[in-house]
Parts: structure tokens; sequence; C-alpha cells
């Protein structure tokens, strides 16, 4: 027993000397004030994510059941969606990079409890001034899962998380080829909300909050609008994803 | 339910129903796992392997509560199913545990680390595997420390394949602050993990060829930090695995006989526990095993098995000196008699191994062998109590012969309730599992006398109807002579035996509940405890390097057709490696491990595409079970199974 608390204490020690370190090379920096406890925010996005799918998924595990007469059934339909992006990043990134607009675009479906969605989204990331760091373009692709809330007349509103990854891409002709690309984890949440227009077209706008895990945590608020259009989904597709 | 169980589990009665040999012991397994139960047994059965996502044969390791694993680059693995203390940690020529499959044992061990990569199976040819503690008297081995089991899985008549594919990557990259002082170091991919294998089975044959390949960035900085940087730079930055597999069987005379062969290739930094250091090598396992049943006629059957392997370290081109260069062979053969009196039977057989060392640039081949008879005996008494007695007279190379044996008391106190009650003695055979090679090629004496493991345990379990089962099991164990390795071994430089052989009493608790069928909600938790005591000082640091406490708890749920999301936590105590400290950290420590693990699987195309996404350590703690191992982070896995 009393090893196991002389093993526990040093693995605090442990941890406290790392995040002690993390802290020095913070104080030490220009942006002292941005710098977080990078295993903290990890670990607080991590349980709110989990804790936000959580409370979306509960109430619809017992059946499937409870979904209503009119939601599709599974697979039926294929809604493809593509606008144009633009995000907002926490403010430590925000002091050294500046996103463009970029471009995103979606494949939705509906499943047996919501829908899933594969989406990319792309955007170029420019160093700022003073001393600019070489430029990166971000993409970004994800599994998302939203749950629809009841339709509004031709208004409908859901909610979801998703997971993927950011691919950062660097325009640096310096270092090795090697390292100019890195893919890195990421979760959030999302929302997106669209309108019914003829001949099956729709328009949409969707909102996310996701959270990258690097060593030193990045946040993107990416807002997306444009244009989606269903179709029924063909019979082979149908049956291969049965 | 006794004359039953006995029944289903009377080899005669299954060979002569025309079952093939490996379902026979899949069918006596499973059998006897149902009630009453085997003491000192975990299993991990096909559906624990898919949704904890492991894709090599040696993360299923992980699914043995209790078995303390350790591995400094999370490709080859060491572990501890007693408690005992880690390679490394003791001397190189203490018994391990050793591997099966399907009835065939297959060496692996290479200077206390089991490089279960190079095995004749893959993760997808796998039904379940069976953790048994030992000591104890596996189908005539002896087997001191414990087994691990593998069954395989029988695929569908007709042309039939699997086929695998798995990459992950780490989590904790600079990313954009590459270029600020918040830079880190670059964290690599985890993978890619494959394996396939096409096939035919027949309705009297089956043919089957395979590969598996595996490859892992070895790159962490608690690896790479301990070596000068020029130096790490001119080593392979990964380890890699490529290993071809053959199996053919054929039922004939009344049995099923089956050939198995492989020759796997593992090349990078390999960790030599007693040296504690790498050395680069490429090592190569080749493997050829038959075995199988035949119907003697008059309630008698006769088992066989044999094979031939030869393990071979040589050296991958590297600034690093080498010095484990060699080539070690193995011949080993069994073969018994098993004549059934009503639900009794008993068995006679006998077993040898032989061991042969190539060493280069060293005269001669140094070798050594073993074997013996042995026998086993089950005898119902009445309806509520089975006996199931083994023995074995082992001459271990020129030694006297030394008795183990075992014997297993079950039983079935209601219809849901059973208890088994076993104890054993075994002795450590240094000439007949090839523990000596570690020795004489890390240039350390074998101690003048070998271990021996006692112990005694017994198994509770309770069925609460219909859906689940709770067990609880007690244990303990006396280990005589056994020694530790208080200086690296290294054969420029001999070090002397541990001339004070330790002893000591193991005492420990594992308990299990776990739900039974198929349901929406499945699950299972179990925990280990162990606890020393009767050791002296030094043994006592040495016992340190095994965590007390283990506990793996998992749940899953299908809330629509073909969709399965699990959760996975895995919680272990810390360590302290007396012999692994440094000038700064001394005891060298590995904290408690604090691990969540969640995946999502989808199966499509009539379930014969299986796609899971599958994340490790979501609390991102920290993850490492060597004090010189690499520490993982926060990962993500994404793979794609085709069965057909």
């Amino acid at each position: 027993m009393a090893g196991e608390v002389a093993i526990a204490a040093a693995a605090r020690r442990r941890k406290r000397s790392e995040d002690n370190k993390l802290g020095q090379r913070s104080t030490s920096s220009p942006l002292a004030g941005f710098v977080h406890d990078a295993r903290a925010v990890n670990l607080r996005t991590s349980w709110l994510i989990s804790v936000a799918a959580v409370a979306l998924v509960g109430p619809v595990t017992e059946p499937v059941l409870a979904q209503t007469a009119t939601s599709p059934p599974a697979f039926s339909r294929l809604t493809i969606r593509a606008g144009a992006l633009w995000q907002t990043t926490d403010s430590r990134l925000a002091d050294l990079y500046k996103p463009s607009t970029g471009y995103s675009g979606e494949v939705s479906m509906p499943f047996d409890v919501g829908e899933f969605a594969l989406a990319v989204e792309r955007a170029t990331f420019t160093g700022q001034e003073p001393s600019p760091h070489p430029d990166f373009h971000g993409t970004v692709g994800m599994l998302k899962w939203r749950m629809p809330l009841p339709s509004v007349g031709p208004f409908t509103l859901a909610l979801g998380a998703h997971t993927g990854a950011m691919q950062f891409s660097f325009q640096d002709t310096v270092i090795a080829p090697g390292l100019r690309k890195e893919m890195e984890l990421l979760f959030g949440v999302n929302a997106a909300g669209s309108v019914r227009l003829p001949a099956n077209f729709s328009a949409f706008v969707m909102g996310e909050y996701t959270h990258v895990h690097l060593h030193v945590p990045v946040h993107l608020a990416p807002l997306s609008a444009g244009i989606g259009y269903t179709l029924t989904t063909p019979g082979w597709l149908k049956d291969f994803l049965r | 339910m006794a004359e039953r169980f006995l029944a289903v589990t009377s080899p005669i009665a299954l060979v002569t129903r025309g079952l093939s040999r490996h379902w026979v012991l899949v069918a006596v397994l499973g059998a006897s796992l149902a009630t009453p139960v085997r003491a000192q047994t975990t299993v991990v059965r096909r559906v624990d392997i898919e949704r904890a996502g492991w894709n090599r044969v040696s993360e299923i390791l992980d699914g043995a509560v209790g078995w303390g694993r350790a591995s400094v680059d999370g490709f080859s693995y060491s572990a501890s199913p007693d408690h005992l203390p880690a390679a490394g940690e003791s001397a190189p020529s203490m018994p391990e545990w050793i591997v099966v499959i399907d009835g065939q044992r297959v060496p692996t061990n290479l200077f206390g680390l089991h490089v279960l990569e190079l095995l004749p199976i893959s993760v997808g040819q796998i039904d379940s595997v069976v953790f048994i503690r030992g000591p104890v008297l596996y189908m005539g081995t002896p087997a001191a420390r414990g087994v691990m089991s593998i069954f395989s899985r029988r695929f569908h008549p007709g042309f039939n394949g699997e086929s695998t594919y798995q990459h992950g990557d780490e989590s904790g990259d600079p990313g954009p602050y590459r270029y600020t002082n918040l830079s880190s170091p670059n964290v690599e991919k985890v993978g890619p993990f494959a394996h396939g294998d096409i096939g035919w089975r027949g309705p009297s044959w089956d043919v089957d060829a395979g590969v598996h390949i595996a490859s892992i960035n070895i790159t962490d900085t608690l690896i790479s930090s301990r070596f000068p940087p020029t130096t790490f730079a001119g080593v392979r930055q990964d380890v890699l695995s490529i290993t071809p597999t053959f199996r053919a069987g054929v039922d004939a005379l009344g049995g099923r006989h089956e050939l198995m062969a492989s020759r796997g290739e593992q090349r990078g930094l390999f960790f030599i526990p007693p040296q504690r250091g790498e050395q680069s090598l490429r090592t190569t396992n080749t493997y050829v095993g038959i075995d199988g049943s035949l119907n003697a006629g008059s309630a008698t059957i006769v088992t066989y098995e044999g094979s031939t392997s030869s393990l071979d370290a040589s050296e991958l081109a590297s600034p690093l000196a080498f010095t484990v260069g060699h080539t070690r062979h193995h011949l080993g053969g069994k073969s018994s008699a098993t004549h059934s009196f009503g639900l009794a039977s008993l068995t006679l057989g006998g077993l040898a191994d032989r061991w042969m060392l190539d060493v280069p640039a060293t005269e001669g081949s140094p070798s050594s062998s073993g074997g013996g008879p042995f026998a086993r005996a089950l005898l119902p008494l009445g309806r509520m109590v089975s006996l199931d007695a083994n023995t074995a007279l082992i001459f271990d190379g020129a030694h006297s012969g030394a008795l183990d044996a075992s014997l297993e008391a079950s039983f079935r106190l209601d219809s849901l309730t059973s208890l088994a009650i076993r104890g054993s003695r075994v002795h450590a055979h240094p000439n007949i599992d090839g523990s000596w090679i570690d020795a004489y090629l890390l240039g350390y004496a074998l101690p003048r006398r070998a271990p021996t493991l006692n112990a005694v345990s017994t198994a509770f379990v309770r069925r609460f109807a219909p859906y689940v089962a709770a067990t609880i099991e007690l244990r303990g164990e006396n280990i005589a002579d056994w020694s530790g390795l208080n200086v690296p071994a290294s054969r420029s430089l001999p070090s002397p035996p541990d001339f004070q052989p330790h002893r000591a009493i193991i005492l420990s608790e594992h308990a299990r509940i776990e739900t039974i069928g198929e349901h929406v909600w499945q699950g299972s938790i179990e925990y280990d405890h162990a606890g020393t005591f009767d050791r002296d000082a030094p043994f006592a640091s040495e016992l340190a390097s095994q965590p007390t406490d283990d506990l793996r708890a998992q749940a899953s749920v299908m809330p629509v057709r073909d969709f399965r999301m699990s959760g996975i936590v895995n919680l272990s105590g810390g360590s302290r490696w007396e012999a692994f400290g440094t000038a700064n950290e001394s005891p060298a420590v590995v904290p408690p491990i604090r691990r969540v693990d969640a995946s999502m699987e989808k199966w499509m195309w009539q379930r014969r595409l299986r796609l899971e996404l599958l994340y490790r350590n979501l609390l991102n703690e920290p993850d490492r079970t060597h004090p010189f191992g690499a520490q993982w982070n926060l990962r993500w896995h994404v793979s794609a199974s085709l069965l057909f």
C-alpha cells in the first residue's frame, strides 16, 4: 500500500513537472497570456464533447423505435452539400495565423438513429505580421452524426457531434518534405439548419466547434453556408451499406 | 449435468462423433468453462477482439487481466502471469509462459520477450484465446508460468478468406506551433497493421494461406533520448514484421490431422531486457508443425504432435553494438493414447524436446534435450464432482527426473453454482523450454537449482440467471529458487549468477462479472489483485516491477442492427523497476494506467465488410508499461475488414 502511495506521488510529481515545463516555456513567450495547460484543455474538451454526445445519444438508444413516423428510412436518401466556409480560431492561434475563406463539402444519409455525414473542409491559414510563419492549408475530414429536430415547415435544425482529422500542409520549402504534412485528431459538436427549396434543392447554414488535439490544442469555429441536393440512394449503394 | 459435462468433454465421445480435433479442443474448453469452470483462466473471445480493435496478436495480451504486461516499443511484449518479476528484473534462465495454437506449442521467447507477431496465425483467424495461469500441466506439457492458448476459427465451406487493414495515428503533434517556442517533437503514426488470408474448405479437407504485417514507429522521445542523436539517426525508425503463413487439414482415420507452417521476419530495434538496452535485429522465426488424432478402436484414441522451428537473430545494419547473433533450433514431439471407461478416461503419453544453438564464430553447437512420460485421468465421482489429475515425470537434460503434477476437483453445487479447486506443482525445465539459451548467450551462468512453483487456487462461479455470471478466484503460490538480475547481463562481461535464490509467497484475488450470450447490452468487469509475502528485501524490490492491481471493464451496445458502440476502461497500478533506475530516477517508476478506449463498428454488405473507428486513451493520461518504453498519447485507428 505504501508502495502504491509512493508511486502515485511520483506520478503526480512527474505530471506537475511536465506542467511546469509547459508553463515555463509559456511564461518566456510573448504568447504567455494564451497558453493554458494543454492536458487540462484536452481533458475538459473531451469530457464536454462526450457529455454532449451522450446527452444527444442517450434518449435515442432505447429504440430507434422512438423515431417519428416521418423519419426517412435508413440509407434511403443521399444529400450532397457544398458551400463556402468562414472560420475563427482561438485567440492564441489567431495571433499567428488568419484563416482565409475556404470551401466545404458533405454527403449525408439518414441512419436508424439520426443521420451520418462525411464532410471535407479546406482553407488556407496565412501567417500574420510582424514575423509571419509559413502558410499552411488546413484540410479537415470528418465523420459527423446529427439528430434532426422536428421540422417546422420547410425548416430543419439538427444537432450533433463529429470526429475526424485535420491535415496541416505547410508551404515551407526549407524543412524536409516528410515534415511538411501533419495529421491530427479532432472532436467537436455541430449544428446544421436547412430550408427546403424546389426541385430537391436546399439551402443550409452549418456551425461547428472543433478541438484539434495538437500538443498545444487548437480550437476552430467554422461557419459554412451553401446549397444542397437530395436524391434517392441508388439500390446498389443501399444494399452495400446494409 | 455432471454426466453431460463428462460425456461432452470425453475426447473419445467427441472423436467418435466425427468432430474435428481443434473443435474438440474448443468444445472441451467451452464446456469446461461453462460449468464447472477451470481455475485461473481468462477467455478472450472474438467479440472482445473486435470491439477492442486488436489487430496484432500481442495486443490481445491486454485482455489478460493480471498478466503484468510490459513493452518498450509497443511491439514485442513480456508478461508475467503470476506477478513474478518482469523480464530484466529476473535472470535470463527463468521460465516463461508458453504459446499454444490449436494444440501445437510454438516457441516465442527471445530474451524474455515474446515475438507474437511471428506466430503462424493472424488475428483475423482467431476464434478465442484462453489465458491459463501456471503452474499447470497443459495437455501433458508442464507450464510453470502459464499458457496462452489460441484457437482458430473455421471459415465456411468453399472459397473463403479474410482481409483487414488498420491505420492509426497518435495525437500531440506540434502543428502550426512548430515555428514557435511552444514547439514539441513530432508524434508518429501507429501502424499500419494488416492481415489477410484465403483458403478453400472442402468436405473433409481444407487449406489456407495468409500473411500478417505490422509496423510501429519507435521515435518516441523516451526511446530516442536514450541514444546519442547521431546513433539514433542511424537506426531503423520503425519495427516491421511480415509473416506469411500456411495451414492445411484433413479429416481421416477417425480424427483430424493438421499442418501449420510460417516464416516470419521482424526488423528493427529489439529491446533485450537482461541487457537493459536495444540492439538492431533481424529476427526470423520459421515454424513447421503437425498434429492430429486417430481412432484406434476399442474406445481408444491416439493423438500426436510434432514440430520443428528455428528462431534466428542476425544483425540489421546500424551503429549499435551487436552481440546476440544466433540461431536456436527446436525439435519437439508429443504423443498420447486415451482410453475411456464409461465416463472416465485415462491418458498415457510421452513428450520430448531438443534445442540446438548456433552462435556465429563459435565452435560447436550447444544443445539440450529432455522429456518424459505423462498421464491424465478424468474421473467422475457421483453426479456432482469430477476430478482431473495430471502428472508428468520430466527428465530435464542430465538432471534426475522431476515429478510435476496437478489435481483439479470440480464441484457442481447447484444448477447455477460451481466450484473448482486446483493444486499444482511444476518445476522449471530450462533444457525443455530452451530458457538456458538466453543465459548462455548473455554470459549468465545457470543457477544451481531451477525454480519450483507450487500453487493452490479455487474458483467460485455463480450464474445469475439468465444473463450474468460472477467468478471469484483465490490463489496462493509458493515460489522457490527464483533468480533475479542485479547487474545487466553481458557476454563480454559475464555476470555472476544470483547466489541468493529467492523464495516468496504470492496471494492473489481475481473477480469477474460478465454478461452471457448475445444481448443489446454486453459487458464485463474483471479485477486482479496480488500481494507478496515471506520474501527477502532484494526480491521484494524486484517483485515491485509488477503492478499489484489490474482492472479491465468493457461495455458495448448495439442500438441498431449491424452497428455497435463500445467503451473499455483499463486501470492498472504503477510499478517500480529497481534494476532500470537511472541517475535521475532510481528506482525507475512506471505511472499507473488510467485508460479509456471507445470504438464504433459498422457492418455492411451483408456483414462482409466491417468498418471500425477506435480511440485509445481518450483521457490522454500517461500510458506506458515499461520505464524505458514509449508513452502513448490519445490515438485513433481506422480499420476495414473484409470477410468472404
